[in-house]
């Protein structure tokens, strides 16, 4: 008699009608009619072993031995479990002895959820998704904690996670691949290094045996090949991780200036990496080639003299240098080096084309899918405001006054939200279409002065240095001006948001950008055809050889673009810090213009990715530029601006910078597509003279191979195959479609059943709590109670009248069973609790005090 | 790095490659920048465990609001100190390599004040003031954004995020991979 229970069990809806009085509780073996496998792992942890069912005493009445104090919670070392999971064997009695004794509190029941336990990142391992979610976390928990000192937490722990990656054998078939499978498991577990490292310890030990039991000869022939490749991407991977250039600078910016200015930096870098790879693909099989058969063949084009100036403008000797399109030869004996300018330049615009699609997907899924704006505007706010990154006090400071501007700010805007007036809004409709109708102008007439000034330069007679520069300059100056132009005009326009104002000007500067672009662009393409006409004096350079003359021409974009920012940037910081020094000091620094710098470092890699056809060693100066660049930057932003105000959300801006830079490289890739397949290359210069196109050297070498390739060709460039790719896409395109709008609705179902889980869980907590109270006062009732009886037994002496009045107290109980939602009146410990067969999953709960 | 090289032999920096989301170089960077928090101590014993004043003088932590709670998650002795393992795993959890899961675990560790492991309005209010600094929110303020918040991101609506409620809400911020960074 020396234990006592208290069962409460949560019946499902239908085994609470036929319920009576002798099965409910004093039956404790009683079937209940549920099936384990659909109880959540935390309920199966309190669920009673057979054991303890059976206990020879259960069919007795009886009373609780303990005096009335509430049951000690026992702080042992295995209650630091968060929960048993279900597949667990839940065989120890001990352990859930421990459990049920604990469960008299309903705070440390809250801890038993399994919404409170962390740790499921070690679940989620790659590639497998056998892992259950939901697993015992390795954090040490306040108050339930082991006692056993610097060990984080205890072997049964350890052993349980190492089990559980045993038994997923894919990790542990002694492949490299497992390994790495393996080792990324215990690298997600949250916990320190030291336990890290006895999980380790112990996988290790077991995967070996394992290991050992199956090995055939081809296995092993796998094992060691894939092991070796492994090892093999992991030592590519480290030496990568040393060849991060630029590492200290970009963290010290980081530092200073938050993330957002970084996302510029990181994104020059970037570009430098994608323009290195180009220029090695062409210069091993473009240049060289042809710089060792030129030097073979003695055919050396006669060199004029050396000038400086022509460094400059890309004329005079430069013209014939292996910097441009025409110095190449169509040599086709033993390197054919028209197919190779043909092949390389478009493996070039393809590779550029995979790397940029596959970094928008990535930022895209980043920003746009997985975060849609509208939703946990704040949250997200809150929750990811910090800048880990910062390092400087002052900024930490500016960082903590933006946040708190712009949560400020987004507080009142709620509530003072639409509250311009309808005269105000139409006066500042009509100013708007004004204002855009300002900046297409601009717009429109920075085009037209391009267009003026090369016709002024081919009829007018004087070849001055600085007319044929005049192009190239004004190019710099719509970049140097413009974009203050723009920013003062959405100044005007008074924008709610300054963030739509940021975008707006944004958007504007690349408007400007991309129709300049496209003005030259079509200017130099339209050389071509005005050369077969009328071939005059002036233009005969251009006519010569058109493609050295429009990379003569991106050359001096590039060229001068580049000083001009150069100048731009040291002499407007050198006369800021003269101005500061010496006549104000309250001049205060500008920021680093993050849109406008971008802007700038995007439309130079058009230029190049244009320019890189016409010119094959471009890419040499395009490398030169963004290093300078980079330090350029560098220096002034370390040194000559202030941390940025402006609410600038990296991962948005990067986006949306990988979007414009997109839309620059489809300008760009499409016009060279079209002089690769349309336009015909000059007739006297070039790897292409003589042909109609550059695309039909191909077609030239196509007809020469025989047979089965050319059939395979013949087909694969057929209109039928063509449209047969068109349709199947169209009809992957609808497939998607479809399952995503599908995920949305189950998206909205589970998010409704959230809700409803959230509430469950509330109700039954209360119902839980109320319980546990009571039972603290009911225990110092079945004191009296007790007393009473034991009066009572003197008087009378029969065990019959115990038994008869615990079987009276047990119908109140159970009267309240049929009266859900009052409060429940149990004068001893059998406590029945009936609020909770709302519950939809069924279990029962025990309670056992000691 | 000098010495560095030879504070760990080949199969120690293996271990600890294998066990963060570092690279070896990455690893005795790390050990570079501990050895300066206190030069003499680490040097004595590469396991020596440093007070909490002495890791906040990193300057990765010292101007974070969140700096005092950095340290006692990854401390693990729990009381704000580390030793060169606890300070790597904080590196490794903060590196650009560590995946998201890791990170958003313990960024809730980190906002979870009271750490009974759930973020409640305290937890908030707390956050949100460590957020603002010097500059106060208005209490009505404070209080529309506790509710805001936990609009947007308390599911199943009791009041206080769970760490599954905190996952969702983070894998739809896109920004927190950018932020929840520290290069060392």
């Amino acid at each position: 008699m020396g234990d006592g229970y208290v069962q409460s069990p949560i019946f499902p809806p239908t085994a609470m009608e036929d319920i009576d009085v002798e099965g409910y509780n004093y039956h404790g073996n009683r079937n209940y009619g549920y099936d384990e496998s659909d109880m959540i792992p935390m309920q199966s942890a309190y669920h009673y072993s057979e054991t303890e069912v059976d206990h020879p005493h259960h069919n007795e009445p009886y009373y609780h031995d303990d005096e009335g104090d509430p049951p000690q919670r026992r702080d042992s070392t295995s209650s630091s479990m968060s929960y048993v999971p279900s597949d667990d064997d839940l065989d120890d009695v001990k352990q859930r002895e421990i459990l049920a004794a604990n469960l008299d509190d309903p705070n440390y029941i809250l801890d038993l959820l399994p919404s409170r336990t962390l740790g499921r990142g070690i679940l989620k391992s790659t590639g497998s998704s056998k892992w259950v979610r939901g697993h015992p976390s390795l954090r040490r928990r306040k108050g339930h904690a082991s006692e056993e000192g610097a060990d984080n937490m205890d072997s049964e722990q350890v052993e349980e996670i190492v089990s559980k990656i045993i038994k997923d054998t894919e990790k542990v078939d002694g492949t490299k691949g497992a390994a790495v499978k393996r080792r990324n498991t215990i690298r997600q577990i949250s916990s320190s290094i030291k336990t890290k490292r006895t999980i380790r310890n112990e996988v290790a030990k077991k995967a070996k045996k394992k290991k050992a039991e199956k090995t055939s000869p081809f296995t092993a022939c796998w094992y060691s090949v894939s092991y070796s490749l492994g090892g093999l991407k992991e030592r590519i991977s480290d030496w990568a991780s040393s060849l991060s250039l630029w590492e200290s600078s970009i963290k010290k910016i980081e530092g200073n200036y938050g993330s957002s200015v970084t996302s510029f930096f990181i994104l020059l870098r970037w570009l430098l990496y994608l323009n290195i790879v180009v220029f090695l693909l062409t210069f091993c099989l473009i240049v060289i080639p042809e710089l060792v058969y030129l030097n073979k063949h003695g055919q050396k084009p006669q060199r004029e003299d050396f000038e400086f100036l022509d460094l400059i403008t890309g004329g005079g000797w430069m013209a014939n240098s292996s910097m441009f399109y025409g110095y190449y030869t169509n040599e086709q004996n033993k390197y054919n080096v028209s197919l190779a300018y043909l092949l390389v330049y478009s493996a070039c615009y393809i590779l550029i084309l995979i790397v940029l699609i596959k970094s928008i997907s990535q930022a895209y899924r980043q920003y746009f899918v997985t975060g849609d704006n509208t939703h946990g505007f704040y949250s997200s706010k809150v929750f990811t405001g910090w800048d880990f990154g910062v390092t400087s006090e002052e900024t930490a400071k500016l960082k903590q006054r933006s946040i708190y501007l712009e949560l400020a700010e987004s507080l009142s805007l709620k509530v003072k939200d639409g509250k311009r007036s309808a005269w105000r809004k139409c006066g500042l409709f009509f100013l708007r279409i004004f204002t855009n109708l300002v900046v297409l102008a601009i717009i429109a007439g920075a085009c037209i002065l391009i267009i003026y000034m090369y016709q002024k330069n081919f009829s007018g007679t004087s070849i001055e240095v600085l007319s044929e520069l005049a192009v190239p300059l004004l190019v710099a100056g719509y970049n140097l001006i413009l974009p203050y132009m723009f920013t003062v005009i959405t100044n005007v326009e008074r924008y709610k948001n300054p963030r739509n104002a940021l975008y707006m000007a944004l958007f504007r500067v690349f408007l400007m950008k991309v129709v300049v672009l496209v003005t030259l662009i079509v200017f130099w393409l339209q050389q071509v055809n005005s050369c077969q006409g009328d071939i005059n004096v002036e233009r005969e350079a251009a006519c010569q050889c058109w493609e050295t003359f429009a990379g003569q021409e991106i050359y001096k974009l590039v060229i001068i673009d580049f000083i001009v920012q150069f100048l731009a940037t040291a002499l407007g910081e050198l006369f800021f810090a003269i101005g500061r020094r010496f006549c104000c000091k309250g001049l205060t620094p500008p920021e680093f213009n993050i849109a406008r710098n971008t802007m700038d470092l995007i439309q130079a890699q058009a230029y190049t990715w244009i320019g890189m056809y016409f010119s094959p060693l471009l890419m040499v100066i395009c490398i030169i530029k963004v290093v300078l660049t980079f330090y350029v930057k560098r220096t002034s932003v370390l040194y000559n601006c202030k941390p940025s105000k402006q609410a600038w959300r990296a991962s948005l801006a990067k986006t949306v910078f990988l979007i414009i830079l997109y839309i620059f490289f489809g300008i760009c890739g499409f016009s060279v597509g079209y002089i690769l397949a349309q336009l015909k290359p000059s007739e006297s210069c070039g790897p292409f003279r003589g042909e109609e196109s550059p695309f039909s050297v191909l077609l030239n070498v196509v007809d020469q191979w025989t047979g089965f390739i050319e059939t395979i060709l013949k087909i694969l460039t057929s209109p039928g195959f063509v449209l047969a790719i068109i349709i199947v896409l169209i009809l992957a395109i609808y497939y998607f479609r479809t399952v995503k709008k599908g995920r949305r609705k189950i998206i909205k179902r589970l998010k409704q059943q959230i809700t409803l889980e959230g509430k469950d869980k509330r109700f039954l907590l209360k119902r839980l709590r109320d319980v546990v109270s009571q039972k603290t006062v009911s225990t110092k009732d079945s004191m009296r109670h007790r007393r009473m009886a034991e009066q009572d037994q003197a008087h009378t002496g029969g065990k019959a009248h115990q038994y008869k009045k615990a079987k009276d107290q047990k119908q109140r109980g159970y009267q309240n069973v049929e009266v859900p939602h009052e409060n429940v009146h149990s004068s001893d410990q059998h406590i029945s609790y009936p609020g909770v067969t709302h519950l939809t999953v069924g279990s029962d709960i025990v309670f056992h005090s000691s | 790095m000098g010495g560095s090289h030879s504070v760990f032999n080949k199969s120690e920096l293996e271990e600890y490659q294998e066990l963060t989301y570092f690279s070896k170089k990455e690893i005795l960077h790390c050990y570079k920048r501990f050895l300066l928090l206190d030069p003499e101590k680490v040097r004595s014993d590469k396991m020596a465990r440093l007070d909490m004043e002495t890791i906040l003088q990193l300057p990765e932590l010292k101007v974070n609001p969140f700096n005092d709670r950095i340290c006692r998650v990854f401390s693990s002795e729990e009381d704000g100190s580390m030793n060169f393992e606890d300070f790597l795993d904080m590196a490794s959890v903060f590196s650009d390599a560590a995946p998201k899961s890791v990170k958003a675990e313990y960024a809730f560790r980190i906002y979870d004040f009271d750490e009974d492991d759930y973020i409640k309005s305290s937890d908030l209010q707390e956050l949100i003031t460590r957020l603002t600094g010097e500059q106060k929110l208005k209490d009505t303020e404070m209080q529309q954004l506790i509710n805001d918040i936990l609009k947007e991101a308390d599911l199943d609506d009791d009041d206080a995020l769970s760490f599954a409620e905190f996952e969702h809400v983070i894998s739809k911020a896109p920004d927190f991979l950018n932020s929840f960074r520290i290069r060392l």
